[in-house]
């Protein structure tokens, strides 16, 4: 079930949101939410449900385990078990493909040919993201962190919340258990003013501007061969934007979401085309992500405690995962490796960078951006380089097709990621007047109209 | 809650409603502009594809509504010239909603992807395919869409797919109507798309909910129930029949040899293909939503006559091609009762489509051009 449907807008979103708030016990709202998680997961395809039901109880029982055990061997165990099982799932489902293929072409290359044999596994949607939450949990539950729940609903409630299950943010279990923890007391009032501004608010990023240059830029690389220099620079463009203002929409519809039923979910973008260095794109970019992987694999290498060759070696593992959890690709390890390759630049010439024009420093911060979506855009490494040739090599062809439409769209997509307010600035401090509302209702409405003309394309990120 | 808190509270919820709605339509009007050259006071529809002359229907040259594209011919797929190219095989495709194509995505309507499967199958002939189908076309009014509209590209291979059903909706009490083929006029002077005439309001955002929307199946077979039920209500009781009406089929018989006689007198070669549905014989159970749609537009066929009318109407251009030595292409036996090679009873998906044109794409006899 996409946020963007009919189905979702009008029938699963009000009936879930009337019921929660009619029932009055936390233990029933855990129950509910958990439910109408699984109903809305197991609406793409309900045997993805058996899945999460069991990465959910392993991860509940590793909780309790740690919950109860003090002997530090088993509190060991009650950490790597559950990490390995929920790894070996996502492994399977995710990598096994990419690992046979990759093991293929590299005995090939010693001269070994192998047949092995070929895998066609359905990646169950979101995988990525729940297996995220659930690791994250035990981590937390292992480092004292966070005091493990007893309620098997309440952790449920928290692996399946449908707002945030499919494509994020990753929340953390203890960023949201004083919410959960108080749900009986939530302030409906309060918080629907805010959910709604949030959510629609991300509709419009992602129906009104990332589907409408999704028009543009899917055709554009279906036929990348024949693109001009000028053409493929104006596509990577054109695809940094789809790609921000769909997946920042989709956070910040999940942080309406979030808000509807009384749980705080944290900010997942900060203008991320504003950042002036590596470090503050990272900083703002997808930053449930950064920062997990920040506390989670980074500190756990070593972080920079010992000096700058461990550092930078710690910063690329930490980006190489990080490229490969997006995807069973090489592509997305080799942008995952350029990313790292920044970080280390930045690092290691900071201060140049830094005595730069923060004008300079911001375009080309995006340029530098935009140049690593090419790997992340490229289903081979072959279309990766040949867009690449063309953007630094002069190469006549083809113009994008409708520019006339494309160009004032794309001003107003730069001017709203690059100098305009975010959807978290937007609602900082938001007081709901009439006006407001009307403006809610208009962009609403407008929303509506492009849903039902068919524009209604997943979410980038679901694929992850 | 206060009376009067409830009041305001319905008061602001109507009006962000409204609101709403307003920004719905003016999207989907500003939308349609911007991205389909639609000007935003028209009310453009399927309709305004075709035109109606002294000839009868035929497509509007240029005609262009959501996914379908005319040509300055007035036929859906590319520009052609009216010759063929010097060497060049030139197919054409007659027949009606089946042939031009409903629910296929673009250029995936049959005779398009057959095109494409000839130029691989013969990489070294040229190989033309021109789809003429006009949506509602009757084999009664073919004839002459023939002889006004097709027969001057000089085909050298002329493929007909009629649609048998429409027959059922043809008695004799009828008759004059159908073969009239006066239903869906619209004046062929009215330039589409020109906002200046275009008195009617038809709201686009509710369009657009129409084309996303539908019921399901138990609803929707409801209420064909009772569109049909009021139907019967208004018809003499003579028109109502539970058995194959044989006036009808011979009707399709008497147009199918005149269509086929006319065709080859004009010096092209036909091709005869059987019509194919969604529904076995006898039908299944999850064929009947199908069925009752079917009937919504025959109301006075009963749903046991259906399907026994299609294989009789195919048993007859079995018959028509056997007596006129022509070709014929039996794609009811490949595709009847495939569920997932149609969007409804007789109208084609993607797949369907490229099913049919692969079966014709081997079937098909090029020699002697």
């Amino acid at each position: 079930m996409l946020f963007n449907s009919f189905i979702f807008l009008f029938v699963f979103l009000p009936i879930t949101y009337i019921v929660f708030w009619a029932l009055r016990t936390a233990q029933h709202r855990y129950v509910w939410l958990a439910l109408s998680g699984y109903v809305f997961y197991g609406y793409w395809d309900p045997r993805f449900c058996l899945l999460m039901a069991f990465s959910t109880l392993v991860s509940y029982c590793a909780g309790l385990s740690l919950l109860r055990v003090k002997d530090a061997g088993l509190r060991k165990l009650s950490l790597v078990i559950p990490i390995t099982v929920d790894l070996l799932l996502l492994g399977f489902f995710k990598y096994a493909g990419f690992g046979l293929r990759s093991a293929e072409t590299a005995l090939g290359l010693v001269g070994i040919d192998l047949d092995l044999p070929v895998f066609d596994i359905v990646l169950p949607v979101g995988i990525s993201f729940y297996t995220f939450h659930t690791i994250t949990y035990i981590v937390d539950s292992y480092r004292g962190l966070i005091k493990p729940t007893r309620s098997i609903w309440e952790f449920s409630a928290y692996v399946s919340l449908f707002s945030q299950l499919v494509a994020g943010p990753i929340v953390r279990f203890r960023q949201i258990e004083q919410d959960l923890d108080n749900i009986e007391q939530a302030d409906r009032r309060r918080w629907l003013g805010l959910g709604i501004s949030f959510f629609v608010i991300g509709l419009v990023q992602k129906v009104l501007v990332a589907d409408t240059l999704s028009g543009f830029v899917d055709p554009a690389f279906g036929d990348y061969a024949s693109l001009s220099t000028v053409s493929v620079w104006l596509l990577m463009l054109t695809y940094s934007f789809q790609l921000y203002f769909d997946f920042c929409g989709y956070s910040a519809m999940a942080v309406g979401l979030g808000y509807m039923f009384g749980l705080r979910i944290p900010q997942n973008f900060n203008s991320p085309y504003k950042a002036l260095d590596p470090s503050d794109f990272w900083r703002r970019w997808h930053i449930s992500l950064s920062t997990a992987m920040r506390d989670y694999l980074y500190i756990s290498f070593g972080g920079n405690k010992h000096g700058i060759s461990t550092t930078y070696r710690n910063l690329m593992l930490t980006m190489l995962i990080g490229g490969l959890w997006h995807g069973a690709n090489w592509t997305f390890i080799i942008w995952g490796f350029y990313h790292g390759c920044l970080l280390i630049l930045y690092r290691h010439y900071r201060v140049l960078w830094d005595g730069l024009h923060r004008i300079l420093r911001q375009v080309s911060m995006f340029i530098l951006v935009m140049i690593g979506w090419v790997f992340f855009r490229s289903e081979t490494l072959d279309i990766a380089s040949s867009l690449l040739y063309r953007m630094f090599v002069l190469t006549q062809g083809e113009q994008l097709n409708n520019m006339a439409i494309l160009l004032p769209i794309l001003i107003l997509a730069a001017f709203w990621s690059m100098v305009g307010r975010n959807p978290w600035e937007w609602n900082e401090n938001r007081e709901w007047r009439l006006g407001y509302g009307m403006v809610m209702s208009l962009a609403f409405g407008s929303c509506v109209a492009v849903i039902a003309g068919g524009r209604d394309s997943p979410f980038l990120y679901f694929q992850f | 809650m206060k009376f009067t808190d409830l009041c305001k509270t319905t008061g602001l919820v109507l009006l962000a409603g409204l609101t709403s709605l307003v920004a719905a339509e003016f999207t989907a009007r500003f939308d349609d502009w911007l991205f389909e050259d639609v000007p935003l006071l028209a009310s453009p529809g399927r309709e305004d594809l075709f035109t109606q002359d002294t000839h009868g229907r035929r497509g509007r040259p240029h005609g262009r509504y959501k996914k379908w594209n005319l040509n300055s011919y007035g036929f859906r797929g590319p520009e052609i010239n009216l010759q063929a190219q010097p060497g060049c095989i030139r197919i054409v495709v007659i027949g009606a909603s089946e042939t031009f194509g409903l629910y296929e995505s673009p250029d995936k309507e049959y005779p398009a992807q057959l095109g494409a499967m000839l130029a691989a199958q013969y990489p070294h002939t040229c190989t033309e395919v021109i789809n003429t189908a006009v949506v509602g076309m009757t084999l009664g009014s073919m004839r002459d869409y023939w002889k006004y509209q097709v027969a001057q590209f000089r085909p050298n291979l002329v493929l007909i797919y009629p649609s048998s059903n429409f027959y059922l909706a043809m008695d004799r009490l009828n008759k004059p109507e159908i073969l009239g083929n006066t239903g869906n006029q619209s004046s062929p002077d009215r330039p589409i798309l020109n906002p200046d005439i275009q008195l009617e309001y038809r709201s686009r955002f509710i369009g657009r909910l129409r084309d996303v929307f539908s019921f399901p199946p138990y609803i929707q077979i409801y209420r064909d129930q009772i569109t049909v039920q009021r139907a019967i209500a208004a018809e003499p009781k003579e028109r109502l029949f539970s058995e194959i009406p044989e006036e009808s089929l011979e009707m399709f018989k008497e147009d199918l040899t005149q269509l086929v006689i006319t065709v080859k007198e004009s010096g092209a070669r036909p091709v005869l293909i059987t019509h194919a549905i969604r529904a076995t014989d006898p039908p299944r159970s999850k064929d009947l939503p199908d069925l009752w749609s079917a009937r919504v537009f025959i109301p006075h066929v009963n749903l046991n006559v259906i399907v026994p009318f299609e294989h009789a109407a195919n048993a007859i251009m079995t018959q028509v091609a056997k007596d006129n030595n022509i070709q014929i292409i039996d794609s009811a036996t490949s595709l009847n009762g495939c569920r997932e090679c149609f969007g409804d009873l007789v109208h084609f998906s993607d797949l369907g489509a490229r099913r049919f044109s692969s079966l014709i794409a081997k079937e098909i006899d090029l020699e002697g051009f």
